[in-house]
C-alpha cells in the first residue's frame, strides 16, 4: 500500500478510535497481542498504531489509563524481548506508578534491566527511585551497573549508602560506576564520602575518584552550596593533578567563591604559569572593579595575542570608562586578531563614545577586513538620533576612505532619513564618497531625490560616476509612483540638458515607458547628431512595452544603415515574442515576417511566433517549412503552436503536425 | 592500555620538514573510522601541528583501514590500534581525540574523553537527546575540556559572508530563516543476521537499547530513533547552527516548536524516522525558523528573509544568491567551502593552545541540535511545544520525559 494511502487509512482508524471516550478494548487487545509477538524482520504496523494511540492518549487523558494497562501487559513475560523494549519506551512517556511493579520485574532480569531503566529514567523522582533501590539486592551482572548508573543520573540521595558499599567492592566495573555516581549525587554527604575515599584511595580508582570529586563540586555550585564547593575546589588545586583537572578545578574555584575571584585571577595573570591564564581570563567577573581593570590594562600588551583577544572579548561592552579605555587600547595592538576583537567589543557599547575611536581607526586606512568590521560595528551601534548626529558630524571631518564607509553606515542606519545627507554628498567632490552616496540612494532614494540624481547624471564627468549615477537614477525611477510621473522627471531634466548630458539621460526614458517619454525618444531619433540618434534607438530597443512598435517598425523599413535595421528588427522580435499570446500578437508576427529580409530574420521571427496561441499563427509558420534555410526553426514553431492550440482547434493542429511528418 | 607506546616521531620523519617541533604537536587519537572519518581525517593529517597517533573502532575492518590511512600519510607503521576506545583514552601521550562514530556515541564518547582529560573534535549531531547535550556541556566545563563540534560551516566563506550581510542590515530586519534538508530514505524490513566476524556489536550499539544485528539497519543507523534521529537532526543541525549564529542566539534558542512529518510505511519498512517533514520554530523576538525535509540531497540551502531582501547559501555548491543583487557586490571571491574543514580544525588547535572557547563549543553545538531534537519531539508527540531556553524545559510533561534516555549499561554519561 502506498505510504500516503496507508497513512490516510491509519489516520481514519485513529480518528474513529479517538472519537470514542475510550479505545475499543477488543481492538486494543488485538493490537497488543500482535505487538507481543514482534521481532525484527516482521511488520511494525501494530507498534506504529500503538504509538499513535499513545499520542492520542496524551491529548485525551481519559484513554491514558487504558493505554498504560495495555503497555504494562505488553511488557509482560509472554511478550518477546523486542515487544518489551517497545512497551518500556512508551511507558517512559506515559507510565505512572501503576507500571512500576512491571518495571521492577524487568529490572531484576539482566537481559531486560536496560530497557526497564529506559522507562524508569523518564519517571519523576519518588516511587521510581524506590523501585531502583529495592531491586538492588537481587540484581546481577549488568543489571547492577544499570541501577548504579541510574542512581547517579537521577541524583537519588537515598542511594548514597548503597553506592558507598558498591564503590568498595572488588569488582572494578561496579566500584568505578558507583564512585562516578556518588559524584553525580553532588550533595554535601556525597562530597564527604568522596573525601573519605580520597584519604585511602585504591590506585586503580584514582582517575574515577578525581572525576567524581570534580563532578560533585560542580553540582554543589549548582545546588547553591558555594562555600562547600569552594572548599571542595580548593582541595583540588594541587599542581600534581592532571592539567585538565587543574584548569577545571581553578575555574570551579573562581565560580564558587566570587568574592576572592578577582585577586586570584590577577595573581595568575601576573605569574609565570601559563596553564591557568586562559582560565583566569575566561572567568573574569562581568563587571570587574576599578583596581582590577587598572591592572588588566597594564597587563594587556604583555599577554599573548590569543589571550589579548580573550580579555577584550571578556570586557564585553566596556561599560565602565576603565574597561572602555582598555578596549580602545586594543585598536592599536600589533596583532590583527586582538584589533578585530576590540572593534567587535566597541560595537557592543551602548553610546556614541564608540564612534571617535572607530572613525579614527577607519581614517588610519585599515585593511579590508578591519574596515568592514568597523563599518559593521558602526552600523550595529544602537539606533538613535544622537548617534546618527555624531556620525554625520564625523562625516564632515573624516578622511576620504573613512567618509565613504561612514556614508554607507548612515544610509544603513537611517534608511530614507539619510537621503538629504546623501544628496548633499553628491557635491562633495570626493569620488569614493559620491559613489557610496549613489549606491545608498539607489536603495533608499525616492521621487524627492530623483531630480538631484538626474542632475548629477547630466553633469557627471567620469564614465565611472556616470555608470553609478545611471544605476542609482534608474533604481529610484523604477520605484516612481507612475510611468507618467517618471517621464515628467526625466523630461524636465532633458529640456535643459546639453547634448552630451542628453545622451546620458535618454536611456532612462525606457524606464518610464509613458507616451510622452516615447515621443521624446522618437524626437531624438531625428536629432541631427548621429551619436544621439544611436542612443535614442538603443533606448527604444529597451522599451518596456509594445507602444514602441510603430517607431521601431519605421526604423526597420527605412534604416540609416543595415546595423540600425538589425538592431530595430531584434527589438521588434522581442516585443513580438512578449505579445505572442495576446490579441495584438498575430498582427505583430505578421508584420515581423513581412519585415524580414533574410534567413536570420526569419529565424528570429519564427522564435517569436512559436509562443503564439492563435490557430491562425499556423498559417504563418507552416509555409516556412518549405524554406530550406529555416526549416528546423519553422518545425519547432509549428510543433509548439500546434500543441498550444490543440484544444482550441484540433483539426488545424493535427493538420500542422502532419506537415511535420517526413514526405514519403 | 597499550603495553608499549611509540615515541613521538620527529617532524622530518613525518614528511613535515621539521616545521613543527615534535613536542609542539598536538597528538590526536581517532575514535571511529567509518565513512565520515575518511572525509574528515585528511583535514587533520594535512596540518603539521597535528599528529595522529592512534585509532579505535569496534569493527576490525575499519580499524585496519584507519591505521593504513594514517600510516600512509606519515610513511611509517606507528599508528596504534584499539578495538576498545577506552584503551586509547588511557594513553597519557594523547592530547585530544577526533570522534567520528555514529551519532549514539557522539556525546557519550565525548564525555568519556572529557573525563580522561582529552580535548575533543566531535562530529555532529553532538548528542542524542537534549539532556545528553546539556550533560556534555557540563562535562566539558567540569573537566576543563576544549571541544569543537564538527558542524564546519562557521569557517566557510559563503556562510560567513551571509552572516555578515544579515547582521549589517543588508536585507533589513531579519524576519525568517528558511532551511532545507533532503527527503529521507525508508529502510526495508529485513531479518536479523549473525554478527560478522571482527565486529564488537555490543560496543557498536553503545547506549542504544539492545536489538538484533540486522545489516540494513546497522548500515543505515541514521534513520532509527534509537541510534540517531533522522535527517532533521543529522543534517539539520548544520543549518540551525547557522541560524543561531546569525541571530546571535548561541546561548539560548527558540521558544516554540512545531513539526509534522511523514513516517515510513511500517508494513514495509523498519526505519522509524520521517522521510519528509516540515518543522517550524519561533524565537522570542519574533523571528521564525522553518526547516523543510524534502527534495534531493543536492537541494540543501539556508535562506534569510529580511523586510528588504534575502540572502541564501546553497549548501551543495556554496553559491550565495541574494535580493537585491547588489548585496553580492560586497562578496570577495575565493575562500574555502565547507568540504574543507581545515579552518574549522585550526580553530580547534588555536583553542587547545590558548584555552579559548572554539567557534562551535559545546554550548553552541548543544543549542543548535536542541532545535532539531525539539522538532523531533513535537513530531513524535503530535503537538506544538513551548520551550523555556533558560530552564530547558517544555510546557509538556511528556516532552520533558523525553529529554533524556538512560544509557544501556555498562556505558554511563
Amino acid at each position: 500500500m502506498p505510504v500516503l494511502l496507508h497513512s490516510l487509512v491509519l489516520a481514519g482508524m485513529l480518528l474513529a478510535l479517538a472519537g470514542q471516550a475510550a479505545v475499543e478494548q477488543a481492538r486494543l487487545d488485538q493490537l497488543v497481542n500482535q505487538a507481543a509477538a514482534f521481532e525484527s524482520g516482521t511488520t511494525r504496523e501494530s507498534l506504529r498504531e500503538l504509538e499513535r494511540l499513545v499520542q492520542t492518549a496524551l491529548a485525551d487523558r481519559s484513554t491514558q489509563a487504558q493505554m498504560e494497562d495495555a503497555l504494562i501487559h505488553l511488557a509482560g513475560a509472554s511478550s518477546t524481548y523486542e515487544a518489551k523494549r517497545f512497551a518500556c519506551q512508551q511507558l517512559g512517556i506515559i507510565g505512572t506508578a501503576k507500571a512500576l511493579p512491571r518495571l521492577r520485574e524487568l529490572l531484576a532480569i539482566e537481559e531486560t534491566a536496560g530497557i526497564a531503566c529506559l522507562a524508569l529514567g523518564a519517571y519523576p523522582p519518588g516511587p521510581a527511585d524506590e523501585v531502583l533501590r529495592d531491586a538492588w539486592p537481587a540484581a546481577t551482572g549488568r543489571a547492577r551497573l544499570q541501577i548504579i548508573n541510574a542512581w547517579g543520573d537521577r541524583r537519588d540521595p537515598r542511594a548514597l549508602r548503597l553506592l558507598s558499599r558498591a564503590a568498595r567492592e572488588d569488582d572494578a566495573a561496579v566500584a568505578e560506576a558507583a564512585t562516578a555516581s556518588i559524584g553525580k549525587l553532588g550533595d554535601v554527604r556525597a562530597w564527604k564520602e568522596l573525601t573519605a575515599m580520597a584519604k585511602h584511595p585504591r590506585p586503580e580508582m584514582a582517575a574515577v575518584l578525581l572525576e567524581a570529586r570534580l563532578r560533585c563540586a560542580g553540582q554543589l555550585v549548582l545546588n547553591g552550596e558555594r562555600k562547600r564547593a569552594a572548599t571542595a575546589y580548593e582541595s583540588l588545586q594541587s599542581p600534581d593533578l592532571p592539567l585538565a583537572a587543574r584548569r577545571a578545578a581553578f575555574a570551579g574555584w573562581l565560580a564558587a567563591d566570587p568574592d576572592k575571584a578577582s585577586q586570584r585571577i590577577l595573581n595568575i595573570l601576573a605569574g609565570r604559569d601559563e596553564t591557568l591564564k586562559p582560565v583566569a581570563i575566561a572567568n573574569l567577573p562581568a563587571r570587574p572593579d576599578f583596581a582590577v581593570l587598572r591592572q588588566l590594562a597594564e597587563r594587556l600588551p604583555q599577554l599573548a595575542p590569543p589571550l589579548q583577544v580573550m580579555l577584550l572579548e571578556k570586557l564585553g561592552s566596556g561599560e565602565t570608562p576603565e574597561a572602555f579605555t582598555i578596549i580602545q587600547g586594543g585598536l592599536s595592538l600589533p596583532a590583527a586578531e586582538p584589533r578585530l576583537a576590540a572593534i567587535a567589543a566597541l560595537a557592543r557599547t551602548s553610546g556614541e563614545r564608540a564612534i571617535p575611536p572607530l572613525v579614527r581607526a577607519l581614517d588610519a586606512e585599515p585593511n579590508a577586513v578591519e574596515a568592514t568590521a568597523i563599518e559593521t560595528a558602526l552600523t550595529q551601534l544602537p539606533a538613535g538620533s544622537a548617534i546618527d548626529a555624531a556620525l554625520a558630524e564625523h562625516l564632515q571631518t573624516a578622511h576620504q576612505n573613512a567618509r565613504a564607509r561612514l556614508i554607507t553606515v548612515l544610509a544603513q542606519r537611517q534608511r530614507e532619513a539619510a537621503n538629504p545627507l546623501l544628496v548633499a554628498q553628491l557635491n562633495s567632490g570626493n569620488t569614493d564618497a559620491v559613489k557610496a552616496a549613489l549606491r545608498a540612494l539607489a536603495k533608499s532614494g525616492g521621487a524627492t531625490e530623483a531630480p538631484a540624481l538626474l542632475a548629477f547624471l547630466a553633469g557627471a564627468a567620469s564614465p565611472d560616476l556616470q555608470r553609478e549615477a545611471e544605476g542609482a537614477a534608474g533604481a529610484v525611477l523604477e520605484r516612481g509612483e507612475s510611468k507618467e510621473a517618471r517621464a515628467e522627471l526625466i523630461l524636465r531634466q532633458l529640456n535643459s540638458a546639453a547634448p552630451d548630458a542628453m545622451r546620458r539621460l535618454l536611456p532612462l526614458l525606457s524606464i518610464s515607458g509613458a507616451p510622452k517619454a516615447l515621443a521624446r525618444a522618437e524626437q531624438a531619433l531625428r536629432d541631427p547628431d548621429p551619436e544621439t540618434r544611436e542612443v535614442a534607438l538603443r533606448t527604444l530597443v529597451d522599451w518596456p512595452n509594445a507602444t514602441a512598435w510603430d517607431v521601431l517598425a519605421r526604423v526597420c523599413s527605412q534604416p540609416d544603415s543595415e546595423s540600425q535595421r538589425q538592431i530595430a528588427f531584434r527589438a521588434l522580435g522581442r516585443l513580438a515574442g512578449e505579445s505572442a499570446a495576446s490579441q495584438a500578437g498575430l498582427v505583430h508576427q505578421t508584420e515581423l515576417l513581412a519585415l524580414a529580409r533574410n534567413a536570420n530574420d526569419r529565424k528570429l521571427a519564427l522564435a517569436a511566433l512559436s509562443g503564439a496561441t492563435d490557430p491562425a499563427a499556423l498559417k504563418l509558420a507552416v509555409p516556412l517549412l518549405a524554406d530550406e534555410a529555416v526549416r528546423a526553426e519553422a518545425a519547432i514553431a509549428v510543433k509548439k503552436i500546434a500543441e498550444a492550440v490543440q484544444a482550441k482547434d484540433p483539426q488545424a493542429a493535427q493538420s500542422a503536425l502532419r506537415a511535420l511528418e517526413p514526405q514519403k | 592500555m597499550a603495553a608499549a607506546l611509540p615515541a613521538i616521531a620527529p617532524g622530518r620523519a613525518l614528511g613535515l620538514a621539521g616545521s613543527v617541533p615534535p613536542n609542539d604537536r598536538i597528538v590526536f587519537g581517532v575514535i571511529g573510522f567509518g565513512n565520515r572519518a575518511q572525509q574528515i581525517v585528511p583535514n587533520f593529517l594535512g596540518l603539521p601541528q597535528v599528529q595522529i597517533a592512534a585509532v579505535s573502532d569496534c569493527r576490525a575492518d575499519r580499524l585496519s583501514n584507519g591505521k593504513r590511512v594514517v600510516d600512509n600519510r606519515y610513511g611509517n607503521a606507528d599508528c596504534q590500534t584499539y578495538p576498545d576506545f577506552r584503551e586509547l583514552l588511557a594513553r597519557q601521550d594523547i592530547d585530544a581525540v577526533l570522534i567520528a562514530t555514529g551519532n549514539r556515541w557522539h556525546a557519550l564518547g565525548s564525555m568519556y574523553a572529557a573525563r580522561a582529560g582529552k580535548d575533543i573534535y566531535c562530529e555532529k549531531p553532538v548528542s542524542l537527546t537534549i539532556h545528553e547535550g546539556r550533560r556534555l556541556v557540563r562535562a566539558c566545563r567540569e573537566f576543563g575540556i576544549i571541544y569543537q563540534a564538527g558542524t564546519q560551516r562557521r569557517g566557510t566563506s559563503s556562510y560567513k559572508f551571509a552572516r555578515e550581510m544579515v547582521r549589517a542590515g543588508r536585507i533589513g530586519k531579519l524576519r525568517k530563516v528558511e532551511m532545507q534538508v533532503w527527503t529521507g530514505p525508508a529502510i526495508p524490513i529485513a531479518k536479523p543476521a549473525p554478527v560478522p566476524e571482527g565486529w564488537d556489536y555490543d560496543t557498536w550499539l553503545g547506549q542504544a537499547p539492545w536489538i538484533p544485528f540486522i545489516p540494513a539497519r546497522v548500515n543505515a543507523w541514521q534513520y532509527f530513533w534509537d541510534t540517531a534521529e533522522g535527517i532533521l537532526t543529522d543534517m539539520g543541525c548544520h543549518y540551525t547552527d547557522q541560524m543561531q549564529w546569525v541571530l546571535g542566539a548561541d546561548d539560548t534558542g527558540p521558544v516554540e516548536f512545531e513539526a509534522t512529518g511523514e513516517l515510513p510505511d511500517p508494513a514495509r519498512f523498519c526505519s522509524d524516522t520521517p522521510v519528509r517533514a516540515e518543522a517550524r520554530c519561533r524565537y522570542a523576538n519574533g523571528v521564525e525558523g522553518v526547516m523543510y525535509q524534502r527534495g534531493a540531497f543536492k537541494d540543501r540551502y539556508i535562506r534569510y528573509f529580511g523586510d528588504e531582501g534575502w540572502i541564501q547559501v546553497d549548501d551543495e555548491t556554496d553559491v550565495v544568491t541574494a535580493e537585491p543583487k547588489s548585496i553580492l557586490d560586497e562578496k570577495t571571491s575565493g575562500g574555502v567551502g565547507w568540504g574543507d574543514a581545515s579552518d574549522h580544525v585550526r580553530d580547534l588547535l588555536r583553542s587547545i593552545r590558548s584555552r579559548r572557547q572554539t567557534s562551535c563549543n559545546p554550548e553552541v553545538a548543544h543549542r543548535a541540535i536542541t532545535i532539531c531534537q525539539a522538532w523531533n519531539l513535537s513530531l513524535r508527540l503530535g503537538r506544538k511545544l513551548k520551550w523555556d531556553p533558560i530552564s530547558e524545559r517544555f510546557d509538556s510533561e511528556e516532552a520533558n520525559r523525553m529529554l533524556y534516555r538512560e544509557p544501556r549499561a555498562p556505558w554511563r554519561a
